[in-house]
């Protein structure tokens, strides 16, 4: 693709000017710094673990922590209570598709549009519900593939949830997913705009598909 | 699924890219060693695996959801004066030649004041590097979009670098709207 300002040396001097800029030597210390702390206490991490002490330890902090947390006990919710609105019927019929991007079908939450994957993907949009949890609006829209199965791809208004302990981070187009298995679902969770987003499906569908799935593009075609 | 972990030694890198890039969407030097750093900090905080060879790309993507996130806490809080409006406290810490460092400076500051979407194409390809498909990639836009956005963006900051232009840069203005 031809460079629009190629020949301009107008800018070719702002572009040596911006080349010129080189990151100062404190902040290169700090983030070195930084590095040689993380990998430090992971390797403590690793090692605690091998002598099986976090095992025990992480049992017991579980156990408590959902001693603790009963639903509806105040706080933003976790990746997970948004992931069991998967359970849940929908009550509303699909959403149209957006006439002006048929990637896109026509309801949001937060500013946040919901995919049409059936161009790419075997779901398709088959009902939808809206819930608050801890304080949050959420909307689902529930996808249906010809084989039965369904999924649910769920928008958490408000700020970023945390991410979901125990998971395994996958980054694609620049999208960092977070992948784990809860009894019989696989759960996805990015962030989109500031926003948690949370793809329940079936264990069947494979770790792969699910980051597909979340980082589908929605721009338009 | 094919993924990689990230080196967390390789990510020294990218780190005058990075800087660079935080400082054309901050407008600030300090407020650029900030946001740098926090997004090292947030990259570190986990072990990552990429799909891709994009650690550039990827970096990016955390500088700006980082930039995202600080903007709109600082849009809640209420603003307070510069400590000297118009003055620019000189730069000890930072590695440039006397005569660049003032050009830097404006340039930066005039991109800093760019529309959201034009900037950050301008920021994406010009001052990170990215090619015009991880730009777009970043931006969620197509590369035909990058390429408009990035050549009206040019055209914009060459003419307020002029030395004719009535408010050329060298300060720093707020910024409006996000990415």
């Amino acid at each position: 693709m031809k460079d629009p300002m190629h020949d301009d040396p107008a800018y070719d001097q702002i572009r040596a000017a911006i080349a010129s800029v080189e990151a100062p030597h404190g902040l290169r210390e700090r983030v070195a710094r930084e590095r040689d702390r993380t990998q430090t206490r992971r390797l403590v991490v690793r090692r605690i673990k091998l002598s099986g002490v976090l095992a025990g330890g992480a049992a017991v902090l579980g156990a408590v922590l959902a001693l603790l947390a009963p639903s509806g006990s105040g706080g933003p919710p976790s990746s997970l209570q948004v992931a069991a609105l998967a359970s849940r019927a929908p009550v509303a019929a699909a959403p149209a598709v957006d006439r002006a991007n048929p990637r896109l079908l026509d309801v949001s939450e937060a500013g946040v549009p919901f995919p049409r994957w059936s161009e790419r993907f075997p779901w398709k949009a088959s009902g939808r519900r809206a819930d608050t949890i801890g304080g949050r609006q959420t909307t689902t829209v529930f996808y249906a593939a010809s084989t039965g199965q369904r999924l649910a791809y769920t928008i958490v208004g408000g700020a970023a949830l945390k991410w979901p302990a125990g998971s395994r981070t996958v980054v694609h187009n620049h999208v960092e997913v977070h992948v784990l298995h809860q009894g019989s679902r696989v759960i996805a969770v990015w962030r989109q705009l500031g926003h948690t987003c949370v793809i329940s499906a079936p264990e069947s569908v494979p770790d792969g598909t699910m980051v597909d799935l979340a980082v589908a593009p929605t721009y338009a075609a | 699924m094919d993924a990689r972990p990230l080196d967390p030694e390789r990510l020294g890198d990218h780190l005058d890219r990075l800087y660079r890039a935080a400082w054309a969407l901050c407008g600030s030097r300090e407020d650029a060693e900030d946001l740098v750093q926090d997004t090292y900090t947030r990259v570190l905080a986990r072990p990552r695996m990429l799909r891709s060879d994009d650690d550039l790309g990827y970096l990016m993507s955390v500088l700006r959801n980082t930039f995202i996130s600080r903007h709109r806490t600082l849009a809640r809080r209420p603003r307070t004066e510069p400590f000297a409006e118009g003055v620019d406290p000189p730069d000890e810490r930072s590695e440039l030649r006397p005569d660049a460092a003032l050009e830097a400076r404006d340039v930066f500051a005039v991109i800093a004041t760019l529309p959201p979407d034009f900037r950050d194409a301008l920021v994406a390809v010009d001052v990170a590097g990215l090619s015009y498909r991880e730009a777009g990639k970043l931006l969620g836009a197509k590369e035909a979009t990058i390429t408009s956005r990035l050549h009206r963006a040019r055209k914009q900051v060459t003419q307020a670098l002029r030395p004719d232009h009535e408010s050329n840069g060298g300060q720093e203005s707020p910024r409006e709207g996000v990415i």
